[in-house]
């Protein structure tokens, strides 16, 4: 490839080394957030609080860090094995930790952490790969500039990003897929230190040349013994049972879609997803609970759609003679692994006759299905994630509702508080509610420490008289433990459904209805989940409604154009202006994969394999784009000029976002709708591009206005753009994009780049004097 | 005719502070913050059991833990507070959960079967147990909860409308509303309304000799039986509990306990046979004791339930160790749900959930055999 002309063989070495550092960045990235997801019991905000610590940490790496040692430090090369050594340690050792940390901070088993531990488990996880891996990229950019003869800092770049593309797909096509956590770390290791070794070929020193290149292929050769011998098995086991500890773990599998736990204990089979309890053996009360309150309103239910399962679920339903159902399931591995453990009669039904089991998301389903339900029954979690929010959008109970029998029943479940409804609470079933009412003429719920949502196309078909119900119950023939006249009598007392009647009234107009691109109900589930952790912290969240938040977005973005501004005299404005343009795109550009990622899943369904194209053709985006831009690095004139051409395409591309997710949303019918899809798993390739283009060009202006060292315009660039990543994976995740929705949140990355580009035109008059 | 308390919200933790630094903590701070509502509102009731340290310092003296609290120092149980050097209730009068469950529920066997119990919390507790179920008021500041005001005198009427032979002091932990349970139950018992006490049983033995005069049933939490349990998983310790167990009996309350079993924490054999062993030396075999049925919940969301078997297991343990009233709380159709004579061996209650089926209990007796079963049966 002439883009890659590398002047001496010897630094192949680079390149593969580079190579390997994307390909450990992102796999290392997506092991670990899975195993500190499972061990501290998160939702997506903890994963944002992990992300963050992640950039902050590469932030802080790739600057003060890599800055202070790169001026110190004369044998690179040496530096650099030195720490892929210790890369190749770090991998496996985050991944003990993040099982093992728990148990010294005392948090038990299926204890959710206080907001203390859980930060510190985040630095303590994160941060020791997230700065190797910075700083390994500041290294290996000064040393293929020093390498190539026209300095580009481009190539690195590319190379990184070429490496973090097949990092993405090689973790999820073929490291889940064949190894579990810990075996893949080793191989990760020995990936890097293979690089190391091969580093140091071309070290002056000769002295730290073999001790590195000695001790390098020693590690390589313990981690590919002790992996042959069984001893990674060994540990993977063995911190495994530790991370359960009291349980006895019958077994742990990755799926593409989390890890699945199965354990036992007095006879009782407990199945986790991600550390997160799913259901257990022996509850028949959450299986009734599910089945029987929507179906009981029903006279001769025939065709049932489950869309989330697990339990005894199924046999419940098929009490009802004349039921089949489609039992819609993501993750095949629950499905094999109920079969494998749960061996006691009622979880046969999963090989029943009457049972079609689909392995599929339920939200694409429902979009292809052609068949009408008697009964659609929705038994997933709470929408603690964007992706499980999907199934309590008003998008989708209007996707259920054409699916429905004009007789039919739709049943679905929150977690609720029995004695007293918090505001927070309150406002979270409430939102719920409204959104159910904008489709459904009759709306019910059933008070308890779970809330069940009963909705219809028919009032006066549902009934919460406990009587009504028994009787009901009764005349079917259909035998219950729980579900049946002594225990409907107390949970459905009068008095009970008025308190939960007058709560939800009271926060009636303080809620939004929830939808796809706007996903409201999420944040409601963000704010209760982090008051398991924190009043303080809940109310933090809720302090930020709609009007507010918007407001200090709005200040936020003219405070940062009037500091510019204020700035433009200062002797380093087109540097300054430069990096913020940096930074501001570093933070659209994750934005931009939320948003993509969240549109996707509402207008297409979670397809694991396709949200994977979208991530890598992102980086492949950036790959390519960094790539163009190194080449036509030289036959630039004016860099600046070209600079600010790019950012009227960052303040562009919102725009663009939003009329594709509005244009596509539109095409319902074959064959657009399955074209749409696959276009639209290639629009962050676009996003990718532009940021490609913008980070070569961004360090050429940097050397050009000042003649400092490569090392410094690295590390400036390199970290400038993490710390706008992070800065916008918080806020959008965790705010913007729940509270504000997704169009108004495209409207502010907007205002927030046209803030940018002003200020790089009012730098345009200085740079004419440093081109 | 209820009145709403005035919202008062401040900072609180370092986790504000840190999500705050993001987006501007003056700001947040000054949303967050505001005027010192509560002594506008009045409502506050002197604390009854408390000792003054100097001007500016008092010892609270309800409960163990005895805080040495500032004037203007909120205790940790978040609904006391020093004032000018009294210390005062915030939440008298100022239930926010408000209920008639069926008495069952609390639970209580032994006392009046199938009657309606007028249950009320407030906000606040003494304790931090990990699981707790009504954990959003428990742990929550009684200015961000939504109160009701509620004269004692109110309840009373409001219990005597609803049909309830009894007013329960549940949810959260009646301890720290003590004079509003006080004084309600002083008004009930003249009334004859009979006054049930739920509670962790965590409160010093003065004022527990105050309450037994008013107080005619008590559900004591046992929650495990040991040190360790009770301060990493429930922030308190056990010595104390059991002492109120054994005072509230001496003074003629009629006492039932309650074990929830939560797996890997409490429901070890040897455990439990410890308490079981404790309980008969110093309560007698007539003493009621539920197992219950742990529930994935608050801080414990993603631990299992408590296998049934394990609940039979601790069930069979008290039954050999000669406790007559063992039951099994939350397993509909077991046999750990009735009551059955200890000489006839026949069911003298029989139950289904919170409903009773059968009662076979006349003047106190078993009604096949004369066996007197001890209880509030009338
Ligand atoms: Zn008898």
């Amino acid at each position: 490839m002439q883009v890659l002309r590398l002047p001496d063989s010897r630094n192949m070495g680079i390149i593969y080394a580079l190579f390997v550092l994307g390909i450990t960045a992102v796999s290392s990235q997506i092991l670990l957030l899975r195993e500190f997801f499972t061990s501290f019991y998160g939702n997506e905000l903890s994963i944002g609080f992990a992300l963050s610590v992640w950039l902050l940490g590469g932030s802080v790496g790739s600057g003060p860090l890599a800055r202070f040692f790169s001026e110190r430090i004369k044998e690179k090369r040496a530096l650099f094995s030195f720490l892929q050594i210790g890369l190749a340690a770090f991998v496996p050792l985050s991944i003990l930790a993040a099982r093992c940390l728990k148990l010294a901070f005392h948090v038990g088993i299926g204890e959710i952490p206080g907001i203390g531990a859980l930060l510190a488990a985040a630095v303590l996880i994160f941060t020791p790969i997230a700065l190797l891996v910075a700083f390994l990229f500041v290294l290996g950019s000064q040393m293929v500039v020093a390498a190539t003869p026209s300095k580009k800092i481009g190539y690195a770049y590319t190379l990184e990003a070429a490496g973090a593309a097949l990092g993405g797909l090689l973790t999820s096509f073929f490291l889940i897929k064949y190894f579990t956590c810990l075996p893949a770390a080793f191989l990760l290791s020995a990936l890097n230190l293979i690089s190391a070794a091969w580093i140091v070929y071309a070290c002056k020193k000769a002295f730290l040349k073999n001790a590195l290149r000695s001790s390098a292929i020693l590690l390589t050769g313990a981690v590919i013994t002790a992996g042959l011998l069984g001893g990674v098995n060994y540990l993977e086991k063995e911190s495994e049972r530790l991370s359960w500890k009291g349980f006895n773990v019958l077994d742990v599998e990755d799926s593409i879609y989390g890890k699945v736990a199965v354990t036992e204990r007095a006879g009782q089979i407990n199945f986790f997803q991600n550390g997160l309890f799913l259901f257990s053996s022996n509850d028949p009360l959450t299986a009734e609970e599910t089945v029987h309150f929507p179906m009981v309103f029903l006279d001769s239910p025939e065709d049932i759609l489950l869309i989330g399962g697990g339990g005894e679920v199924l046999a419940e339903i098929l009490k009802y003679p004349g039921a089949r159902i489609d039992y819609v399931e993501l993750d095949p591995l629950i499905i094999t692994l109920s079969r494998k453990y749960l061996k006691e009669k009622p979880f046969y039904s999963l090989d029943d006759k009457r049972v079609l089991i689909k392995n599929t998301d339920g939200r694409f389903f429902v979009k292809t299905s052609k068949t009408l339900y008697d009964a659609i029954i929705i038994n997933l979690p709470n929408p603690y994630t964007a992706e499980i929010n999907r199934f309590y959008t008003k998008e989708f109970f209007e996707e259920i509702k054409s699916l429905l029998k004009d007789k039919g029943v739709v049943g679905f479940s929150v977690s609720s508080s029995a004695n007293y409804l918090s505001r927070e609470q309150a406002m979270f079933l409430e939102s719920l509610s409204q959104t159910a009412e904008s489709v459904f003429p009759d709306v019910k719920i059933i008070p308890g420490n779970t809330a069940y949502f009963l909705l219809s196309k028919n009032e006066g078909l549902i009934s919460l008289d406990p009587e009504f119900i028994a009787a009901r119950l009764a005349k079917k023939g259909i035998h219950t433990l729980y579900v049946r006249d002594y225990y409907l009598f107390s949970l459905l007392s009068r008095e009970r459904q008025s308190y939960l009647k007058n709560a939800l009234g009271r926060v009636q107009n303080a809620v939004r209805i929830n939808f796809d691109l706007s996903p409201i109900s999420y944040f409601y589930d963000t704010v209760l989940w982090s008051s398991y952790l924190s009043f303080s912290l809940s109310k933090f969240f809720m302090y930020f409604t709609t009007p507010r938040l918007l407001l200090i977005s709005v200040t936020g973005i003219f405070a940062l154009f009037f500091v510019f501004l204020f700035l433009r005299r200062g002797k380093g404005f087109v540097r300054h202006v430069t990096l913020l343009a940096l930074g501001t795109t570093g933070m659209s550009e994750i934005a931009f994969q939320i948003i993509i990622v969240l549109s996707f899943q509402a207008l297409y369904g979670y397809l694991y394999y396709k949200i994977g194209i979208i991530i890598t053709s992102f980086m492949l985006g950036l790959g390519a784009g960094g790539m163009y831009m190194t080449r036509k690095l030289d036959l630039i004139k004016n860099p600046y000029g070209a600079y600010i051409k790019i950012q009227w395409l960052v303040v562009a591309y919102p725009i663009f976002l939003l009329l594709c997710i509005k244009a596509f949303g539109g095409l319902r019918s074959e064959p657009f709708y399955s074209i749409g899809g696959n276009i639209f798993a290639f629009l962050p390739l676009i996003a990718g591009f532009i940021g490609g283009l913008q980070y070569p060009l961004a360090n050429r202006i940097y050397l050009g206005s000042r003649g400092t060292e490569v090392s410094r315009s690295v590390s400036a660039t390199y970290s400038v753009d993490l710390l706008g990543s992070f800065v916008g994976a918080l806020c959008v995740s965790a705010l913007l994009m729940p509270i504000l929705g997704i169009p108004v949140t495209c409207f502010l990355l907007v205002l927030l780049n046209t803030a940018t580009l002003i200020l790089l035109l009012i730098g345009s008059k200085q740079s004419m004097s440093y081109a | 005719m209820f009145r709403k308390i005035t919202r008062r919200k401040f900072l609180k933790g370092a986790s504000i502070a840190v999500a705050g630094s993001f987006f501007g903590t003056k700001l947040i701070e000054r949303a967050l913050s505001g005027a010192d509502a509560l002594a506008e509102t009045g409502y506050f009731k002197e604390a009854r059991h408390y000792r003054v340290i100097d001007s500016g310092t008092v010892e609270c003296a309800l409960c163990p833990r005895r805080c040495v609290l500032k004037n203007g120092q909120r205790s940790p149980c978040r609904v006391r507070e020093p004032r000018n050097g009294k210390l005062y209730s915030l939440v008298y009068e100022l239930p926010c959960s408000i209920h008639v469950d069926p008495i069952e529920k609390k639970p209580l066997y032994h006392m009046l079967p199938a009657s309606r119990s007028f249950s009320i919390a407030t906000a606040g507790c003494n304790l931090r147990c990990k699981y707790c179920q009504n954990w959003q008021i428990s742990q929550e500041n009684p200015e961000d909860v939504v109160e009701r005001y509620l004269p004692c005198e109110e309840v009373v009427n409001a219990a005597q409308r609803e049909r309830c032979a009894s007013i329960a002091y549940t949810y959260s932990e009646p301890i720290v509303f003590y004079e509003y349970m006080y004084d309600t139950s002083k008004l009930a018992k003249a009334k004859g309304i009979k006054n049930v006490w739920v509670t962790s049983g965590f409160i010093n033995p003065e004022p527990l000799e105050e309450l037994s005069g008013v107080i005619d049933a008590a559900n004591i939490d046992l929650k495990g039986f040991s040190e360790s349990f009770m301060s990493e998983v429930c922030g308190a310790r056990l010595e104390p509990v059991l002492e109120t167990i054994k005072i509230a009996k001496k003074n003629g309350i009629w006492v039932e306990l309650t074990n929830l079993l939560i797996p890997t924490l409490n429901d070890d054999p040897v455990m439990i046979k410890n308490m079981c062993v404790w309980i008969r030396e110093n309560m007698g075999k007539e003493v009621p004791v539920h197992f219950s049925r742990f529930w994935p919940m608050y801080k414990l969301k993603n631990l299992p339930p408590t296998p049934v078997k394990t609940l039979r297991m601790a069930r069979e343990i008290a039954q050999k160790e000669g406790l007559h009233f063992a039951y099994i709380g939350n397993v509909p159709q077991d046999p750990g749900n009735n009551t059955y004579c200890p000489r006839c061996k026949k069911t003298v209650v029989g139950r289904a959930g919170y409903f009773v089926m059968e009662n076979n209990i006349a003047s106190s007796k078993c009604k096949f055999c004369g066996y007197p079963i001890a209880g509030i049966w009338e």
